[in-house]
């Protein structure tokens, strides 16, 4: 069996690596893939084997994620916020320490997360059960502080309405009938497309990208923001509709403003703390959060405590892993994006998205998209925080748990 | 975080996994079981269970089949879950499902059904 989980793991962690670096190939797309192969599978491999090829590409793909994030501006859901400052660092020659930040997230709030497993067990169907029919309310809560905080009435005006129109897309958006990987064309919108175009017209220049090993955040600093990433990471992991973004707006909300090495060590920290603790909520209550998930449900129906430990260990193996893979990768864009003219490669990655959404969604994706686009690139004009474009998940949320 | 730091901290959590891995590997099996080793205590473990189809009972909603080994058991599939697998008598078939209790009888309330032969 060692030799099989072992096996699982590796494919897993090499499918992670497609998943993390390609924009659009969801890990959720790859999980189904899985999911309607397994039964033809099954004289040669055990029904676990698929669990742990699933949980090694999913926590891979939450290390590897945030290089196009960041070095192309093509976010999905669970990095789309972390783009701006990502992106603030790459303009400043820092683009590795930016990924090595989030991979310090990553890697530490796995470890803390499978050290804190036992508790999760316990505290798990206790939040659950008492904190769900609040939830809409906390998140709405958070909506009006997000706004409030912005300085100017002017400014308010603009968070209220990009929220909003935000918020009314994603409603129509995620209950379109038909429409195959609906927030590739809205998340690419919002966050990646409207960044590459704002770049072009302001022509940015990527300057010369250093490895080096400057930055340094004072022990509190790592603390608070691993912190937050562990608990708001791990509680948006219990409920239906939430998400890394949810929990990354939780997370700075709560603990107040971070700069942006520590945002970016939140980021990293959120999405894998999620896809772990997601694993607890499938043994403790068992309910699917993320599509992996699910699809480890569908497979296994319910997990005992030696199948969760399996997935926990297979988590820090792929954790591991991805960390030197991610370092690795990471030099290889930096070469990427110092060869190529800026301008080009922003143009060709416009034009990739484009062909990407056209392929998912068709006319009606490239629709979302140019709306999406018009939206996300209104806080760059008006000068207010990106992440009120979050409205696009936060609102149809909080209409599902309050209505 | 120096970068060392960080890939020390890598490899001791791979390795880390990998012990657990190779440790809980054991306790991880979901081998072929006897159907006369099924009993009450095994309602609602997930089983994998070989043998022939005798019988063969088809509804709108369910395909109802009995397996011998030669001993006998009912499986229970549920046609939204298992949309491919047309079972046949005579077919050999494998089945992983969950132990159940229908008036008083067990039963395997198939998750997965695969044609052997």
């Amino acid at each position: 069996m060692f030799l099989e989980f072992l096996i699982a793991a590796f494919l897993g962690i090499t499918a992670g690596i497609f998943t993390g670096l390609i924009p659009g190939i969801h890990i959720n797309l790859v999980s189904l893939l899985i999911v309607s192969i397994s039964s033809y599978m099954l004289d040669l491999v055990s029904l676990p084997f698929f669990g742990v090829f699933i949980i090694a590409m999913a926590i891979t793909h939450t290390f590897l994620d945030v290089l196009p994030a960041i070095f192309l501006g093509a976010p999905d859901a669970d990095t789309a916020l972390g783009v701006l400052p990502g992106h603030k660092l790459l303009l400043k020659g820092m683009g590795y320490e930016a990924i090595k930040l989030t991979l310090i997230g990553s890697l530490l709030s796995l470890i803390i997360a499978v050290l804190l497993f036992p508790l999760f067990i316990i505290i798990v169907p206790k939040i659950y059960n008492n904190i769900q029919p609040y939830i809409g309310y906390i998140l709405l809560a958070v909506v009006f502080y997000m706004i409030l905080i912005e300085k100017t009435l002017d400014k308010k005006f603009w968070a209220s309405f990009i929220f909003l129109s935000a918020g009314s897309l994603g409603i129509l958006v995620l209950t379109m009938p038909n429409l195959s990987q609906p927030l590739f064309p809205l998340l690419s919108g919002l966050f990646g497309l409207s960044m590459l175009i704002v770049s072009l017209f302001q022509k940015v220049e990527i300057p010369k990208q250093h490895i080096t090993d400057t930055i340094k955040i004072p022990k509190f600093e790592n603390i608070r923001a691993l912190t937050a990433g562990t608990l708001s990471g791990s509680f948006v992991s219990f409920f239906p509709g939430l998400g890394p973004a949810q929990a990354a707006i939780l997370g700075s909300t709560i603990m107040g403003s971070l700069g942006t090495f520590t945002f970016l060590i939140l980021i990293g920290s959120i999405n894998t703390v999620n896809m772990t603790v997601s694993l607890v909520s499938l043994y403790t209550i068992n309910k699917a959060r993320n599509g992996a998930v699910l699809a480890i449900r569908e497979l296994l129906q319910t997990i005992d405590l030696s199948t969760l430990i399996l997935f926990l260990a297979t988590a820090l193996l792929a954790g591991g892993i991805a960390t030197f893979l991610a370092l690795y990768l990471t030099k290889f864009f930096i070469k990427l994006v110092e060869k190529v003219n800026y301008s080009l490669l922003a143009l060709s990655v416009i034009i990739l998205i484009i062909l990407m959404v056209f392929y998912f969604s068709s006319w009606m994706g490239l629709l979302i998209l140019t709306v999406s686009t018009a939206i996300g690139i209104i806080p760059n004009i008006v000068n207010v925080k990106r992440s009120h474009s979050m409205g696009c998940l936060m609102l149809p949320v909080i209409l599902f748990f309050i209505l | 975080m120096k970068e060392k730091t960080l890939l020390k901290i890598a490899l001791v959590t791979s390795l880390l996994g990998l012990l657990t891995l190779y440790v809980i590997s054991d306790n991880i099996t979901l081998s072929q079981t006897s159907i006369e080793k099924i009993t009450l205590e095994n309602k609602d473990e997930m089983i994998k269970i070989k043998g022939l189809v005798n019988k063969v009972i088809d509804t709108e909603k369910v395909t109802i089949i009995n397996i011998i080994q030669p001993q006998e058991i009912t499986v229970v599939l549920f046609k939204e879950e298992n949309t491919t697998t047309k079972i046949k008598e005579n077919n050999e078939v494998e089945i992983i499902g969950k132990v159940d209790e229908y008036e008083g009888k067990l039963e395997v309330i198939a998750h997965r059904a695969r044609i052997i032969r």
